[in-house]
């Protein structure tokens, strides 16, 4: 863990707290977390990367529906990679009441949905500012 | 000097923040059924809204954390997400009663028939949130709001038995024509008027917006002890003008503009005017706090970007909520869903809910991780725990009283 000997209860300082990216904007909960399993045989599980969104959230509630919901945000969002969105514990800079993160929210993979629904749905109200033909985030 | 104009602001603005659709209904229908005699359920609620809004206040300008936020992380998703649905469906209903306080208002400005008004002012709603200052948008409905206080120069007018009415207020009596359940309903009713979750929800979100802090405190304390309780003296003096005009001829309000008769009757027709400027002013600001409430609180529970100030290009989905939450409550009204008996039964509903909120909230406040020194002291404990005792007993009660006397009978 980036803080050194700090000790951290998953549950009870990671899980669902909120993530702030680059500017301190809240982008995402800390709706799950990925574990690696150590090389050492009596070594402990390794933390790699929180993962966030709705499928992630789900798979706490009913693993078939996580599944779900993982469908069909792949039919709205092209994803190279299936799964849940994941931000690795290397783009984690602080962890306190809020994790803090490196990144800037357009950036991560949990914003695709929020993304095609400006482009999609919003982008064809008048004055809502975004330009429905620019494949770019909105800044 | 501008921290003078803010604290004014802040008081002004709370008058009108405290009353809106429930308050018009509810305490028009306790004065003209129960007198006086409900008073203390007024001043309960007063007492309690100033309790859980100093301490969200304080978690939120300390811990800059809101209110669903912290439900979702010291509750767990599960429970956060019952916690969740069962708000928004109150606030989504609020919405609509607030939309319908509009409309009918409007209706007895132009004879225009409420319904028609409806999706007007849905999209009106719209219009602010998506787009304008919402920040001048809502002082100015704020202000607006203080020509309520017109309610109060009709019951000096009336000239009642100030003698009479002091003696209801402190020793308050059950009128023989009522039961003992429709007593205890409205005193429900009453108390969920002034409690609504939105308001809570509301006032700490923008307490996290507006950047306060710990030295925006004493603002903050500004608008909690001096404007509300102002607010809980227009809503005593529609009750008493109630009971003073509509008690006496039998009236039992079922209709808005009842609750406008006792000032059009002691000052005539420009107390009218104003008195409906005042019940515009007060639900349409309420329609704008309660919808951005449905999307701040659906917001803090996801990790979403959620405010005022966010524009649709930042947050699609928080801006996707605020449309889908007017659609619906546009979609109640128009099914004919009467605004009033909305109203009824969302304060009620609104009473039964309270502890869902409050709870995590008071853990909080008595957490050092968030709080660090600022949190609670025994006193500030002593009262949030006895409130939180009064307000188990009233959530157990409004279901079965609802029941019992079929919605006050």
């Amino acid at each position: 863990m980036s803080a050194a000997g700090r000790e951290l209860w998953a549950r009870l300082h990671l899980l669902d707290r909120p993530i702030l990216d680059a500017e301190g904007i809240p982008s995402a909960k800390v709706d799950d977390l990925e574990f690696s399993l150590p090389e050492e045989p009596d070594g402990l599980p390794i933390l790699t990367a929180v993962l966030c969104g709705n499928a992630a959230l789900a798979r706490r509630f009913n693993r078939r529906l996580a599944q779900r919901l993982e469908l069909l945000r792949r039919v709205f969002v092209p994803v190279e990679r299936p799964g849940p969105a994941r931000i690795d514990m290397s783009e984690v800079k602080h962890i306190g009441p809020a994790l803090h993160i490196t990144p800037r929210r357009h950036e991560l993979e949990v914003a695709t949905l929020d993304r095609w629904l400006a482009r999609n749905v919003l982008a064809h109200l008048p004055g809502s500012g975004i330009d429905a033909r620019s494949d770019d985030a909105p800044q | 000097m501008k921290r003078v104009f803010e604290i004014a602001l802040g008081i002004l603005t709370a008058i009108g923040g405290f009353v809106d659709i429930g308050e018009l209904v509810a305490g028009s229908q306790v004065g003209s059924r129960f007198g006086m005699n409900l008073a203390w359920a007024t001043l309960l609620s007063l007492f309690g809204i100033v309790v859980f809004a100093e301490i969200a206040g304080r978690v939120a300008a300390v811990s800059q954390r809101p209110v669903f936020d912290l439900v979702r992380e010291r509750l767990g998703p599960r429970f956060g997400l019952a916690n969740l649905l069962a708000s928004l469906v109150i606030t989504l209903a609020t919405v609509a009663a607030e939309i319908g306080g509009v409309a009918l208002t409007l209706e007895l400005a132009t004879s225009i028939n409420y319904l028609l008004w409806v999706p007007v002012v849905a999209f009106l709603v719209w219009v602010v949130v998506w787009k304008l200052n919402f920040e001048v948008m809502e002082n100015a409905f704020g202000l607006s709001g203080l020509a309520l206080v017109v309610t109060g120069i009709a019951v000096w007018q009336l000239r009642p038995d100030w003698g009479n009415v002091a003696h209801q207020v402190l020793h308050p009596a059950k009128p023989g024509t009522e039961s003992v359940a429709s007593y205890f309903y409205y005193a429900i009713a009453l108390f969920g008027a002034g409690l609504m979750p939105y308001e809570v929800f509301f006032f700490s979100s923008g307490a996290i917006e507006q950047h306060w802090a710990k030295r925006d405190l004493p603002v903050l304390r500004a608008n909690v002890f001096i404007g509300f309780p102002l607010g809980a003296a227009v809503t005593l003096s529609l009750m008493l003008g109630a009971s003073l005009v509509l008690g006496p001829r039998q009236i039992d309000v079922g209709h808005l503009y009842q609750a406008a008769l006792p000032t059009s009757v002691a000052l005539g027709k420009w107390a009218l005017i104003v008195v409906l400027l005042g019940f515009f002013a007060c639900t349409f600001g309420a329609a704008l706090e309660t919808t951005l409430a449905c999307g701040y609180s659906i917001a803090q529970y996801f990790g979403w970007q959620w405010g005022k100030f966010v524009a649709p290009k930042d947050d699609a989905r928080f801006h996707l909520s605020l449309i889908l939450t007017l659609v619906a409550a546009a979609a109640v009204l128009l099914s004919r869903a009467d605004p009033v008996k909305l109203t009824e039964f969302v304060i009620v509903l609104s009473a039964a809910a309270l502890p869902l909120t409050y709870f995590p909230v008071l853990v909080v406040a008595n957490d050092p991780e968030y709080m660090g020194v600022k949190t609670n002291t025994p006193v500030s404990n002593a009262l949030g725990v006895a409130f939180l005792v009064l307000l188990l007993v009233v959530s157990v009660a409004a279901v079965p009283l609802m029941i019992i006397t079929k919605a006050g009978g």
